[in-house]
């Protein structure tokens, strides 16, 4: 079984505050924004992400879209993300081992939280119902688990190239959360292999999937038109935090709001020029 | 000078429109013989009213698609699915001494199932078709009676496509049944069925066309929320 990752085994930990003001690579912009619809049902913002730089050259990112009408679901997606950034934090050490069964230690270490969560504030475990999507990734290679919608698209060998898709099911306004008693089987792992050059990822939510995934004759490509330029302005950006907002107010122009009303959340991550 | 973030939102482009997701609905509906004079009026009156109403939807115009099949004492597909727009209601009239309503659930089955195959075909996405039903059939005269093989069918029909199991899930049958239909019948074959009060043909057309506006919008996971259906029933 082949190694992804060729970086060097470090005990540092570099976290987001520290690599603010130093941008090497990787560094990483990510924002969520409540979907206009939200705000006009007085719903709280349901999608989470959370993301770590991890040893050289190596990122962790967790995104998570808790479910329209579920009352607790933004509390689900918090959860998940966070729990599986804590999975990680504590288990670096395991990445040069099997990197699928660590990925999806991370997952189920993530629902355990859910079901520990639901009993700590005393509701049901369907009522945190969300998607996730967990990321590792270098300029070497990537790997991903999912569940649910939302996908993930890199900047591979200098084409946008599709690493994750969101689940097809038969009906438009269905999808399988992470706390769905079959949640194993809809359960989807991706890799990318070494011979790659991978300059970027980025993972988003169903608010941006609609903009960065057209559907052709059933088939899902990358819409170059919203990606592209976010890439080349990420590729360029000194001020993570100037980004983050930057990022933020595009997610909340008019034209992305009258195109999805949904949250809308995305996370680039800038593993390499 | 334009800052990096006003370069970004000049440049940034969403895709070109694609399809709306499509909401395939299947009017059953009765024109044998005791349908005949206020019920019928009342019939062609509404499904114009669901039309208008359904104009009104910005939403639902461009999700939802009409496919009508008639029964009586034959099974007539008299509207292939079609948008809203271009769908012109028609003007039934009532005849037929026969109810055959096993065969017009039969055909509604058949034409759902076409109708997902070719969406497919083409890429579009869709929710899970209705099939709307309005019968004032009593025992007496229907093509099914309770106990043989045709009923035994049909009811097994609409339980493998109208159930939540994996596999199952095909479609969602309404039944309405107008005075004097046999309600306990109905409820033998359909899983949801609702006895139109008198007169409330209007407000029942309406709270289809609500429903499935709030059908056309309802994102992954969300559980939609219908109006109240006691505007027309009981």
């Amino acid at each position: 079984m082949s190694k992804l990752f060729s970086a060097e085994k470090k005990e540092t930990l570099l976290s987001e505050k520290e690599t603010k003001d130093s941008l090497s690579l990787p560094y990483i912009i990510g924002t969520s924004v409540k979907g206009p619809s939200h705000e006009e049902l007085g719903l709280p913002c349901q999608d989470a992400f959370a993301f770590r730089i991890l040893e050289e050259g190596m990122v962790f990112i967790a995104v998570s879209d808790g479910l329209g009408s579920i009352p607790k679901s933004e509390i689900g997606a918090k959860c998940s993300v966070e729990s599986a950034v804590e999975y990680i934090t504590k288990n670096m050490i395991n990445i040069d081992e099997n990197l699928k069964d660590l990925m999806e230690n991370i997952v189920s270490f993530s629902r355990k939280s859910l079901e520990n969560k639901a009993k700590e504030i005393g509701c049901c475990l369907e009522d945190l119902a969300c998607t996730l999507i967990v990321v590792l990734a270098s300029k070497d290679g990537v790997a991903v688990y999912h569940i649910g919608d939302g996908g993930v698209v890199g900047m591979v060998d200098n084409k946008l190239e599709i690493i994750s898709e969101p689940e097809e099911l038969e009906y438009a306004n269905e999808v399988y959360p992470l706390t769905s008693q079959d949640w194993k089987e809809h359960l989807r792992y991706s890799e990318l292999m070494k011979e790659k050059d991978i300059k970027i990822v980025s993972v988003f939510t169903d608010g941006c999937q609609r903009a960065a995934l057209q559907k052709i004759k059933g088939v899902y490509k990358p819409f170059y038109g919203f990606l592209s330029p976010i890439f080349d302005y990420a590729k360029k950006v000194s001020n993570i935090e100037e980004a983050g907002k930057d990022i933020q107010d595009l997610l909340n122009s008019e034209m992305l709001s009258d195109f999805s009303g949904d949250d809308k959340t995305l996370v680039i991550a800038i593993l390499n020029i | 000078m334009t800052t990096p973030i006003e370069e970004l939102k000049i440049k940034v482009e969403v895709p070109p429109y694609r399809t709306a997701t499509k909401v395939p609905l299947v009017l059953l509906l009765d024109v044998s013989y005791s349908m005949s004079g206020n019920k019928i009026q009342q019939l062609n009156e509404g499904i114009r009213s669901l039309k208008e109403s359904l104009l009104d939807d910005k939403k639902g115009k461009r999700s939802i698609e009409i496919c009508i099949v008639t029964f009586g004492h034959t099974v007539d597909l008299i509207q292939k699915f079609t948008s809203v727009e271009d769908f012109e209601p028609p003007n039934l009239s009532a005849t037929g001494d026969w109810t055959s309503l096993g065969g017009g659930i039969d055909k509604a089955i058949e034409v759902i199932r076409e109708r997902k195959d070719f969406l497919r075909k083409e890429g579009i996405s869709y929710y899970r078709p209705w099939i709307f039903t309005i019968t004032d059939g009593e025992s007496g005269g229907m093509d099914i009676q309770e106990g043989d093989n045709k009923w035994d069918e049909i009811v097994q029909k609409i339980r493998d496509g109208d159930n939540e199991k994996p596999g199952g899930r095909h479609f969602l049958l309404f039944t309405i049944g107008v005075d004097p239909a046999d309600m306990e019948l109905l409820k033998k074959l359909s899983p949801r069925i609702f006895k139109l009060k008198e007169n409330k043909w209007k407000e029942m057309f309406l709270w289809l066309s609500s429903s499935l506006g709030a059908v056309s919008r309802s994102k992954p996971g969300e559980q939609i929320k219908m109006p109240d259906p006691l505007s027309f029933t009981t």
